[in-house]
């Protein structure tokens, strides 16, 4: 019986393109649904064979692959580019618009009660955390940010 | 949304992206998506050149370094097409121009993705010259890059065109080094991208000199060679 969803499931698996991870939620989010059908309709009399069959021609296996494919695609770019620029857009925001001409944060005391401040610093960590599904990601993004922010305000680098 | 859609489906399924530029399947959102997302990120790219002098030059290397690419692309294009054409190709101008667009947008792409790395050296190193040389490095990977995926893109929609496939694969080659050098120039001549530290803030520098011995001379100097003014 669960040859039966794994087929349906691999065939539905090989018109995904996404990555790795999120085909692999996508599958087992499938796989809680057929088998939650399948133990409603034994329920009610049916086999699980015929119900998971019912179930799977319900489902309709080109259409869920390609509606999937369609609602997820994208996504893992998506986070692969939140990752690699939103540290540096900060940073830079921070570099340029709130710290002081020089580049340096001095007056770091009065940084604390600029609103611009906290809106960057703010965003740097809340677009990631709404963004990746596993938080640390979104840690270690805000983490990069502030290293970034950090060497922005005390390195030397910048006054070549 | 929709660009980082074309940008995955380029990235992870470049087969079917390129059946559909041979097939002449949406090209117009085709080409709208990606030439959003470049522009968008050669922006991102171009501030953090810029970041090393003046807000000025992040400015201004945010807006240049797009309009770098776009005018080597509308340049360039023109001569690729009408050579494949001489060659037996069936491609159409639109084909053309989106196959050229990808491998902008891929240049753009690894280009975003080296962001982070440059930025970190920008912050950790004191050497003008070696940031200077770090870019022409990045650039020439990511445009490498960009051209495979031209390379690749072409093979696949040229199936089905008249005779002439093997000149038509020495034009491309032959294209891409006009490609490097009239971007390498234009770069020259929309430059600076970074801004030397010992000079004021400038849109444009004066015309002389050229890119490869301005790079030469870079490298001469972080060697202990001379010192570049």
């Amino acid at each position: 019986m669960s040859d039966d969803i794994e087929r349906l499931l691999a065939s539905i698996g090989s018109q995904l393109d996404l990555d790795a991870e999120l085909e692999r939620e996508v599958i087992d989010e499938i796989r809680g649904h057929l088998e939650d059908a399948a133990a409603d309709a034994e329920v009610h009399g049916v086999t699980r064979q015929d119900a998971l069959a019912e179930a799977a021609a319900r489902f309709g296996v080109t259409d869920v692959g390609l509606q999937l494919h369609s609602v997820h695609e994208g996504q893992a770019t998506a986070d692969g580019v939140v990752a690699a620029s939103l540290p540096v857009v900060c940073a830079l925001v921070l570099r340029w618009l709130v710290f002081s001409p020089g580049g340096t944060a001095v007056n770091w005391r009065e940084l604390l009660i600029r609103p611009a401040f906290w809106v960057v610093a703010g965003a740097a960590l809340l677009v990631p955390m709404l963004r990746f599904t596993n938080r640390r990601y979104a840690l270690v993004s805000w983490t990069f940010f502030w290293v970034l922010s950090v060497i922005f305000a005390l390195g030397p680098a910048l006054r070549w | 949304m929709k660009s980082l859609v074309i940008i995955e489906r380029i990235l992870r399924n470049r087969n079917r992206f390129f059946t559909e530029i041979r097939d002449g399947v949406e090209l117009g959102e085709k080409m709208r998506a990606m030439l959003v997302s470049g522009i968008v990120f050669f922006a991102l790219y171009g501030a953090v050149m810029g970041s090393t002098h003046s807000l000025w030059q992040v400015i201004s290397s945010a807006v240049k370094l797009p309009v770098l690419f776009l005018a080597t692309l509308v340049v360039c294009s023109p001569t690729l097409y009408f050579f494949n054409l001489i060659f037996g190709s069936n491609q159409s101008l639109t084909q053309n121009f989106c196959l050229i667009l990808t491998a902008i947008t891929i240049t753009a792409v690894i280009l975003l993705s080296f962001s982070p790395i440059v930025l970190f050296f920008l912050l950790t190193t004191s050497q003008y010259q070696f940031f200077k040389l770090l870019n022409v490095g990045v650039f020439s990977v990511a445009g490498i890059v960009g051209v495979r995926f031209l390379g690749q893109g072409m093979r696949i929609v040229s199936v089905g065109g008249h005779d002439g496939a093997k000149a038509r694969r020495n034009i491309l080659r032959l294209w891409i080094l006009v490609y490097a050098f009239v971007g390498s120039q234009m770069a020259w001549t929309l430059r600076p991208f970074i801004g030397a530290p010992s000079l004021e803030f400038e849109l444009f520098r004066q015309l002389g000199g050229n890119f490869y011995g301005n790079v030469f001379a870079s490298l001469g100097e972080i060697l202990g060679f001379f010192t570049v003014r």
